[in-house]
């Protein structure tokens, strides 16, 4: 049996301005599918975002979340782009992964008064890529 | 399957290519060949680890879940995305690299060397382009020119360089959690300065564990600059240590009797004492605690003991 071939495609057709976001909320939701709640909910309190810099406010079953962008976070050595992408098997059992939607945006959430943890985590993160992109550069 | 991909901006296509991992040899290594020819690494990024929870159940858990605004719902929150990869370190941890200390170099073209190394190790090295491969091979090889074609051998010594230059790098580098390990030396001294150079080379060193096969490590780590810096660091906190121990015991000295209101610093072996004496105050009080008291009600005295009924 041959072995199994992983793909990825990121040529997209049409979208030019990425509108959409992705959304790390802090639970482990145990469902993988589509849901008419989204587009309704999580949406952004501007008048709370005023009160914390560069982040963003929303709530979530009655929860107040507050998140920091990641992609800006990536952003800052080199341009990146964002993608929900889902993968097809053909009959050579080759794995193709093509692009759902563009994001604009991907955003980590902690619940309020978790803010440092949130601040920890995305040092850490931009830590992790500097470091590594020093040790391969 | 749907998953969050961040990938470079000028990527249009990515070919996936799984190594083992030359820390432990499992395939886990996923590199991916861009459409733009550099070779990167995909790592999937897992954010929320719960603490409590991995404690608990004694694995990772991670408490995210991932919400797209088209309304697509993602179970698992991984985040993937792309840093890049130096060929390098996969090449010097070959067991090929470190094993021909008395053996006369085989000088091979780039090709030739790649297809043995597929025969050998697996079909993953011939996946990789001959560009990518001769460019990673130039830093941890020695090469001779013949008839126009560069032959090239891997070489433990060009190995071992490639990586003391990647430390040093590092160590001049190092991210702001790893420099708070290093202590501020209030003083210029040289000797310090020297000290907290020594202690950035080694935390350097660590940092590359994951990145080479322990053979390979070991030898980074008995390499004389290091060996050095690790032997100083060492003695240097040996030597606190014992400074430590010898005010601790100073202390106890001074204040044998001191108590922790009076206000002092109790030292570990105080406070072990000041303990002590406190479980041994509170045994007591429960040993008075547990008296019953006789009474002579209706119902007392209604069992009589043996000696009292045998006597009757």
């Amino acid at each position: 049996m041959s072995e199994q071939t992983v793909e990825y495609n990121f040529k997209t057709s049409s979208i030019e301005n990425p509108t959409e976001i992705a959304h790390l909320v802090p639970c482990i939701i145990h469902f993988n599918g589509q849901s008419d709640e989204i587009k309704t909910n999580l949406k952004f309190d501007q008048e709370e975002e005023k009160n914390h810099t560069n982040k963003f406010v929303t709530y979530f079953r009655g929860r107040k979340l507050i998140g920091q962008d990641v992609l800006k976070l990536l952003n800052e050595n080199n341009k990146v782009k964002a993608f929900v992408m889902e993968d097809t098997t053909n009959i050579q059992n080759n794995k193709q992964f093509h692009v759902v939607s563009t994001l604009d945006k991907v955003i980590n959430y902690e619940r309020e008064g978790n803010e440092d943890r949130l601040d920890m985590e995305m040092s850490k993160l931009r830590e992790f890529i500097d470091v590594t992109n020093l040790i391969h550069s | 399957m749907k998953q969050v991909v961040v990938c470079p901006d000028n990527i249009e296509s990515l070919k996936q290519i799984v190594f083992p991992h030359p820390h432990d040899g499992t395939p886990r290594l996923t590199l991916v060949l861009a459409n733009d020819g550099c070779l990167y690494r995909l790592h999937n990024t897992r954010l929320g680890k719960s603490v409590e929870a991995t404690e608990n159940q004694g694995r990772d858990i991670y408490m995210k879940s991932i919400m797209v605004s088209t309304g697509d719902i993602l179970e698992n929150g991984s985040l993937y995305h792309l840093t890049k990869y130096n060929l390098a370190f996969a090449l010097c941890s070959l067991p090929e690299a470190v094993s021909q200390e008395d053996e006369p170099p085989r000088y091979q073209l780039p090709c030739e060397l790649q297809s043995m190394l597929a025969q050998v190790h697996g079909s993953h090295w011939t996946q990789i382009p001959t560009l990518i491969f001769q460019n990673a091979l130039k830093s941890v090889s020695i090469s001779v020119d013949e008839a126009g074609d560069t032959y090239y051998a891997l070489n433990t010594c060009k190995c071992i360089e490639f990586l003391i230059s990647v430390v040093d790098k590092l160590s001049t580098h190092l991210p702001p959690s790893l420099l708070k390990l290093i202590p501020k030396s209030t003083s210029q001294n040289d000797s310090d300065l020297l000290l907290n150079k020594q202690r950035s080379l080694l935390l350097a060193c660590d940092l590359l564990r994951s990145e080479l096969s322990s053979t390979v490590f070991n030898l980074l780590m008995d390499q004389p600059s290091i060996q050095e810096a690790n032997d100083k660091v060492k003695s240097h906190e040996a030597k606190l240590l014992q400074s430590r121990a010898a005010t601790t015991s100073l202390l106890d000295l001074a204040h044998p009797t001191a108590l922790s209101t009076s206000g002092n610093f109790p030292t570990s072996s105080m406070s072990n004492r000041l303990a002590n004496n406190n479980s041994t105050n509170n045994k007591k009080k429960t040993k008075n605690d547990n008296k019953v008291k006789i009474s002579k009600g209706a119902i007392d005295n209604f069992f009589k003991s043996k000696k009292k009924d045998a006597s009757k």
